[in-house]
């Protein structure tokens, strides 16, 4: 069986920064826990690297503020040994996470980063309407997505 | 040369806000320094009025970091004010949710925080010396701090159901048992806990050697030492008495009557800093001055009760008493103590009646003034409430493990800086250093200043040039 | 007899007597409510149920609303919505909630509707009154931080308990609930330590003093059953 991780972080108290909690609760109930595992959480954590280890697929999912809002794009992922940037916190990149995977577990499974452009990251809850509709769209890619990764791998 | 003031703003890999200034004389040599933590809470102020049994969860929220540290100091203050007998598994159950915190915090503190400094030298490259050059230097260490962090944060996850502000310990005991499920997974993860502990030893001990500059200059002075003693004088976080030895290791205290701390302790409130300074009364203010934490706790116990961490600890004591003041031994201590964390929830998750479905004993208040104490990961926490006969807060006063040592952390700031800077010739290793020794104590800033209290001003404006052009105290 | 009448669009049908927001109920169509329960009087206090009928100048309570032939009701308007989360807003800020550390955490009605309506952080200014707590009775305790002045212990005490210890003191932001003639609970003579508006109150306001943070939950599915024995016995 093909192991799949989905880590979604943001603050879902931040509105859009939360898209990618709902991304991953949409998708929730769309996938077995043996197919699909999910972590969300408000950052990246240095504790992930277990469950990334244990991954043959890891789909990271996060508001961006560098895109035009309801925009979205998905790009593969390389591990990143940037290390100035770790040095006083506990939370990381989602390559260094995969650097991380690599240097302690020899194993840095395929990932793509996917990065919805939001438009308001005040307090509170719920999606503005354009980030909104992309979340949707990007629920449906990953499915698709996911789908796709595990028939490959049962033939 | 002028007189000159480094300010290092903020304190980077500690938990909280906090700054160092140290103050040069015209010859270059440091006059004086001291450590400053900037931020400020009130949490004493606010829960006056309040019914008690919120106080275990409106306590846990001090702290993002330790609010297990806080929840059972609450708890067992609120456990005095039932004056009841809380019932042994819910104890049991307690300790094993301290100790897990004690595993993860000291996890974090040992590699995520100091184990740049301990791995790659104090000089490495600053752009190497964090947690990914541990990590290509030495994975199976890397391995074992995520994995031990892991393991304290799911023991937490698993009795209380949430990872960082469990509602599940409160007065009388803990509202839920522990089912034979959640008791098999915390058993399954042991044998590599205890696996990766004992590595964490065999790597660091023998590499020790290489830091005898800071062994002799990281706060390294005669203090007391206070912390919970279980009975024969072994390892206690949850229970026991509250004892204070000497430098010498001889008897101050046996066992400090919970109820008259503030005879044994007074709180000195420094200008330069929100945080108290505590010291021991009868030796009064600065010579009072004692530690708490893994190193005191380990300096005033004869054993540690359990197999493996008896034998660290035997090892531990090789080293004479007068060496082991210095707090770089912090560091040791806290691996040593995570060993015995490890191996004494396996002892109490193997309890024949750690099951028992009776966890909370019931009853109104039966007592005006409670007085709980126990060992955070960072040292002896003390909550202290008084109610009205209804059983509302009138009162609270809270003694936080990190404020505890505060006299030793502004006393180490200025044994660093005399020992590392050499006629005002600074680097990037001496700063390092003068934090370094900040972070053997592992304060947790947020908890410590939870108080209302006065706001003291101290600004410095310092040029590029380090020319200290203005300067305002209040 | 039956009267036909549309909600949102989709034709229903009520008994004569029936109130806007039973009919909505009975079609599984949500209206919010605070201060209605079923087996007590409706008051129409909260205002959260207000709807729009078409023809009518003004905003209908449903509670207290009775349906008529040919109603055009909607539910889920835009200024609906806004005027919900408003009142919301402002029953926040008039007290002193704050969720993580009360007893009735995760099972608080106000709380609750928050979530469901959306009501994720307020545009009013917290007025952060001085109010008080009373935990004198020797079993349970009312905390006014924590009362949004539903009245249903009021109603519940008179109603069902025939006790009327409950009442309401006071005019606007100033109101509160009392128990006797605004004597402390513990020395009430009418209180029969029922726990009745315990029971019945939608916030941690009213609780037991045994209960630690979100240990509090509230039943109340006793009241249409004591209900009916009371009506059985009156017309019997």
């Amino acid at each position: 069986m093909t192991r799949l991780l989905l880590i979604a972080y943001g603050n879902p108290l931040r509105r859009d920064d939360g898209v990618g909690w709902l991304v991953a609760e949409s998708l929730r109930p769309e996938f077995s826990d043996s197919t699909l595992t999910i972590i969300t959480s408000c950052q990246v954590l240095p504790e992930m690297v277990t469950a990334v280890s244990e991954a043959a697929y890891v789909f990271f999912v996060d508001a961006g503020m560098n895109l035009l809002p309801g925009d979205w794009h998905e790009e593969p992922l390389v591990p990143v040994l940037d290390a100035t940037a770790s040095s006083m916190t506990h939370h990381l990149t989602p390559g260094q996470l995969l650097a991380m995977s690599w240097i302690l577990y020899g194993t840095a499974p395929t990932a793509w980063m996917i990065t919805i452009g939001g438009a308001d990251f005040a307090l509170g809850e719920g999606l503005s309407p354009a980030v909104q509709r992309a979340c949707e769209a990007v629920c449906q890619h990953l499915h698709g997505r996911i789908t796709a990764l595990t028939s490959v791998q049962i033939r | 040369m002028t007189n000159k003031v480094i300010s290092i703003d903020p304190v980077t890999r500690i938990e909280g806000h906090a700054r160092i200034t140290i103050q040069l004389d015209s010859k270059g040599q440091v006059a004086d320094a001291h450590f400053h933590v900037t931020q400020y809470r009130g949490f004493e102020k606010f829960s006056e009025g309040r019914p008690f049994r919120e106080m275990p969860s409106l306590m846990a929220r001090i702290c993002g970091i330790c609010p297990v540290s806080h929840l059972v100091t609450s708890a067992k203050a609120c456990d005095e004010l039932l004056a009841v007998r809380v019932p042994p598994t819910a104890v049991k159950l307690r300790k094993i949710l301290t100790l897990a915190q004690m595993v993860q915090s000291h996890a974090l503190s040992f590699f995520y925080l100091s184990a740049p400094d301990l791995l790659l030298g104090m000089d490495a490259d600053p752009a190497k010396r964090n947690i990914f050059g541990i990590m290509e230097s030495n994975p199976e260490m890397a391995r074992g701090g995520v994995r031990l962090r892991q393991f304290g944060q799911q023991i937490i996850e698993l009795l209380g159901d949430k990872r960082i502000h469990p509602a599940w310990v409160v007065p009388g005991g803990v509202n839920a048992p522990l089912t034979a499920e959640k008791r098999e997974q915390m058993q399954a993860m042991i044998p590599e806990m205890k696996a990766f502990a004992l590595h964490m030893l065999e790597w660091f001990v023998p590499t020790q050697t290489r830091f005898a500059e800071e062994i002799l200059a990281f706060a390294n002075f005669p203090t007391m030492y206070l912390g919970l003693v279980g009975p024969g004088n072994t390892l206690e976080h949850y229970d026991g008495d509250l004892r204070l030895v000497d430098a010498k290791g001889k008897m101050v205290e046996a066992a400090i009557d919970p109820y008259s701390y503030q005879d044994a302790f007074g709180e000195a409130v420094e200008e330069h800093s929100y945080l108290k300074s505590p010291f021991y009364r009868p030796l009064g203010y600065p010579d009072g001055i004692y530690r708490v934490g893994p190193l005191a706790r380990l300096n005033i116990v004869d054993r540690c009760g359990t197999p493996l961490a008896d034998e660290a600890l035997a090892q531990f004591k090789q080293i004479p008493l007068e060496e082991r003041q210095s707090s770089f031994y912090y560091h040791y201590a806290r691996l040593v103590e995570i060993l015995y964390g490890v191996e004494r929830i396996e002892q109490l998750l193997d309890d024949s009646r750690i099951l028992d479905t009776h966890v909370q004993a019931l009853a109104s208040p039966n007592a005006f003034e409670g007085v709980g104490i126990a060992e955070a990961p960072r040292g002896t926490l003390l909550h202290h409430y008084k109610i009205d006969e209804n059983g509302l807060i009138q009162w609270a006063n809270l003694i936080i493990a990190t404020g505890n040592n505060n006299l030793a952390m502004d006393k180490g700031v200025l044994q660093t800086a005399r020992h590392f800077i050499k006629k005002g010739k600074l680097d990037d290793g001496v700063l390092n250093r003068v934090e370094a020794v900040i972070r053997t104590f592992d304060p947790c800033l947020s908890c410590s200043t939870h108080a209302v209290g006065q706001m003291p001003l101290h600004i410095q404006l310092v040029s590029a040039a380090g020319e200290v052009t203005d300067e305002i105290k209040r | 007899m039956v009267k036909t009448l549309r909600i949102d669009d989709q034709d229903v049908s009520a008994g004569t007597d029936d109130t806007i927001l039973q009919v909505a109920q009975d079609n599984a169509i949500f209206i919010p409510t605070l201060c209605n329960l079923e087996g007590l009087k409706p008051v129409g206090a909260c205002r959260l149920c207000l709807v729009e009928v078409e023809g009518y100048r003004g905003l209908a309570p449903a509670c207290v609303t009775r349906v008529e032939e040919g109603m055009q009701i909607y539910t889920q308007s835009e200024r609906l919505q806004t005027y919900r989360r408003m009142i919301l807003e402002m029953l926040f800020v008039e007290g002193n909630h704050v969720c993580a550390v009360c007893v009735s955490n995760g099972t608080c009605e106000l709380q609750a509707l928050a979530q469901r309506l959306g009501m994720d952080h307020s545009h009013l200014e917290y007025r952060n009154p001085a109010k008080s707590v009373d935990v004198s009775h020797y079993r349970f305790g009312v905390d006014h931080n924590r009362c949004i002045l539903c009245a249903r212990c009021v109603r519940v005490c008179d109603e069902i308990e025939g006790a009327h210890t409950w009442d309401l003191l006071g005019r606007g932001i100033q109101s509160q609930v009392i128990t006797d003639l605004n004597r402390p609970w513990g020395e009430s003579k009418t209180c029969t330590s029922c726990g009745k508006c315990v029971q019945v109150c939608p916030t941690g306001a009213l609780f037991k003093k045994s209960k630690a943070v979100a240990e509090m939950e509230k039943e109340h599915e006793f009241l249409p059953y004591l209900n009916t024995i009371r009506e059985v016995r009156s017309n019997g």
